[in-house]
């Protein structure tokens, strides 16, 4: 599948980290990229989405946000039937195994620690998207 | 436990972070993976300090500070601060087609310091340390900030990225 045809959301408070993501998706070929500034308003997108029939294929979600982080945004998502098939992408800048291994045991595709190169984020997209291929 | 000795001192009836040498080396481990890793900059330390009375020097740098917790007991503060150019750079480097505004200079500064506070953390812990993360929060020099910090145990470590100066700190609680 190509990867143009993907959607993406990428949630984070931080203009500056949605745009540096958003920025490596279309280094990868990516052209359906949304933005939410917390997890209120994504969830909000996510639900709109997946209702009218376009769900996000991967979000890209910021754990530490202030009013609903990441991991509520999460777990209301893995709650959530209709939103099973979609792929989520933590992000933070908690570098710690057992931080990272509640995230993954919440729900959560994949995990990538902040900071990080350019090529980790491609990296972990290819494998997300081999992941939604054989799902 | 022995690293845990080194960086957190329980001998009085509150825990407190204890700034020295090797805290001093966590934080330019932390500015060195954060701004190479991300940014692909090279960082220069300078000479470092630690006391009271020492000023933050803020000035015109754009600053964001993270509070440092344990188990929801308050320990300090962690700021990071800097140069309006270093940010331009790294703002034109990596989202570059962002409008550049004094907003999202502050914006850029907050997650920069919640990547050097997430680095700090971790080696910080492995030491045996337990801090938790918090949420960046904008900070301009005013006099109620030189007022909460000025009496406050300092340990400074200002740094060139890229030939520009910045600075990060971090401050105890006041006992």
């Amino acid at each position: 599948m190509d990867i143009g045809t993907y959607r993406f959301l990428i949630i984070d408070d931080h203009a500056f980290a949605r745009r540096s993501v958003s920025n490596e998706l279309k280094q990868c070929g990516a052209t359906l990229i949304d933005e939410a500034a917390d997890g209120v308003e994504g969830l909000q997108k996510i639900k709109q989405q997946s209702e009218a029939g376009q769900p996000y294929d991967i979000v890209f979600l910021d754990w530490a946000m202030p009013n609903l982080d990441g991991k509520d945004v999460l777990l209301a998502c893995r709650a959530d039937h209709a939103l099973d098939q979609m792929a989520i992408i933590m992000l933070s800048a908690e570098s710690e195994d057992e931080n990272i291994l509640s995230l993954l045991e919440a729900g959560a595709t994949a995990y990538i620690t902040k900071p990080f190169k350019p090529e980790m984020l491609a990296h972990k997209l290819e494998d997300v998207l081999s992941w939604k291929a054989t799902s | 436990m022995e690293g845990n000795q080194l960086i957190m001192d329980q001998t009085m009836e509150e825990n407190v972070l204890v700034l020295n040498e090797q805290i001093a080396k966590f934080m330019q481990v932390a500015i060195d993976e954060t701004f190479m890793a991300a940014f692909q900059i090279h960082t220069r330390p300078e000479e470092w300090s630690i006391g009271r009375n020492t000023p933050l020097l803020l000035g015109s740098l754009n600053a964001s500070q993270i509070i440092i917790k344990q188990k929801n007991i308050l320990l300090g503060t962690f700021i990071a601060a800097f140069s309006s150019d270093i940010l331009r750079r790294i703002l034109t480097q990596t989202a570059n087609n962002l409008s550049i505004d004094q907003a999202m200079l502050d914006d850029v500064a907050a997650e920069i310091t919640n990547m050097l506070f997430g680095l700090f953390k971790t080696t910080v812990n492995k030491a045996g340390a337990q801090i938790a993360m918090g949420i960046p929060a904008t900070i301009h020099e005013s006099p109620s900030l030189i007022a909460t910090y000025a009496q406050a145990e300092k340990i400074i470590l200002p740094f060139l990225a890229d030939d520009q100066t910045c600075r990060l700190i971090i401050a105890q609680k006041q006992q």
